[in-house]
């Protein structure tokens, strides 16, 4: 089972607060490995510390920035909007503890995390060439 | 959220609503209409008025609850001081940040909102607003002893937007986001919070903005958002400012919004 799957099994399990947050956080998990296989593959390299989710991020919209259509403009799109968006959710799921963290929110992580996946599975072939 | 004052069975629903599941959208609904039975027989019921204007803004009504939050501003006067409390909140809520502002003075005062829902109002206009300044002096104006996380996290988050040279470009910022989210908005909140690692820490404002819509238009209205921000930031010299990292503009669903604080 991917960590995708693994999310997506707890969001169907997951009905208050606490499993809400869990989903987020993993969703965001799910996601920063994922990406970073791809970032390293193109060349970057993590630092091994909480600053590599940022950085790999950076690295990701950077790469993408003066591209127009495939797979530099996904890596754009990942870089500087999607990732961001989940780990600012994982942020309020972690260190917002006295605002209700909602279902709705747990969704809107893991339809991030799917995004995700599909805009890293339509660069995939040049993913698998890379790392290959 | 205040409760108006109103009869009881105005006072019952309005109290249902304001304690919905945010994702229960039909029974918000139904509130509606029996919301506005009730005002078939008393048009001129100003908090009848308010109480729609809420069931509208929970389904993600947004122009139905302008044109009647609008029709509402002209008779504003005439609100006892619980519905202009809650009308306010409705005004921000819709993007209508100026009428919120104004309405400010006449909720200030004894026996009204307390001291700290005020600056935690205006704190969140002036940042709504684009209007730094204030926002910075209303964080650096509270006093040592009661400075709290959230004091502390606002004015590291000053420095940053001070550092970065980004406040004379928040009323533009701030204008980009309403042009986008114009008709759409049923709610906004602001989250100032800081997140932890081995390099320190940095606090983030996240300013979620919800309206009713699926996940791809909202991921279309981020990318319009995007877009909008990227150009004023690179047309002013700011293109690699990380503004988006530190002041991240969310659209989420409605029926994701947290429950309302009642007091």
């Amino acid at each position: 089972m991917t960590r995708a799957e693994e999310v997506r099994l707890l969001r169907e399990r997951a009905s208050e607060d606490t499993t809400y947050r869990t989903v987020a956080s993993r969703a965001d998990y799910a996601s920063f490995t994922r990406c970073m296989l791809l970032a390293q593959a193109r060349g970057f390299v993590p630092v091994r510390t909480g600053g590599d989710h940022i950085g790999m991020a950076d690295y990701l919209r950077d790469r993408g920035k003066h591209a127009g259509l495939g797979t530099a403009h996904l890596l754009h799109r990942i870089g500087a909007q999607r990732l961001p968006k989940l780990k600012r959710l994982r942020t309020f799921a972690d260190y917002d503890p006295h605002k209700t963290f909602t279902s709705g929110m747990a969704q809107e992580a893991v339809d991030l995390m799917d995004e995700i996946e599909g805009l890293l599975d339509q660069g995939e072939a040049e993913v698998q060439a890379l790392a290959g | 959220m205040p409760v108006p004052a109103v009869d009881k069975e105005k006072a019952a629903l309005f109290n249902e609503l304001v304690t919905l599941d945010p994702a229960d959208l039909e029974q918000a609904g139904r509130i509606e209409w029996r919301l506005r039975a009730k005002l078939r027989s008393q048009p001129a019921d100003r908090e009848l008025q308010v109480c729609i204007v809420q069931a509208l803004l929970q389904q993600g009504k947004a122009a139905e609850a302008l044109v009647l939050s609008e029709h509402m501003w002209a008779s504003r006067a005439v609100l006892d001081q619980s519905c202009l409390d809650t009308f306010q909140l409705q005004l921000m809520s819709l993007g209508l940040y100026e009428w919120a502002l104004d309405l400010m003075p006449a909720l200030s005062g004894p026996g009204l909102i307390s001291n700290s829902q005020e600056n935690v109002r205006r704190l969140r206009l002036s940042w709504l607003l684009g209007d730094f300044d204030t926002f910075k002096a209303l964080v650096d104006g509270v006093p040592d002893h009661s400075v709290t996380l959230l004091i502390e996290n606002g004015r590291q988050f000053c420095r940053w937007v001070d550092d970065l040279g980004l406040g004379p470009h928040l009323p533009e910022h701030q204008r980009i986001i309403r042009s986008v989210l114009e008709n759409r908005q049923v709610q906004v909140d602001l989250k100032l919070l800081r997140e932890f690692d081995e390099e320190g820490s940095q606090a983030e404002l996240s300013q979620c903005i919800y309206v009713a819509g699926t996940y791809a238009e909202r991921c279309e209205i981020e990318d319009r958002l995007y877009e909008g921000l990227s150009g004023l930031y690179a047309s002013v010299g700011q293109g690699d400012a990380p503004f988006w990292d530190l002041m991240m503009p969310m659209v989420m669903d409605v029926t994701s919004r947290p429950p309302y604080a009642l007091h």
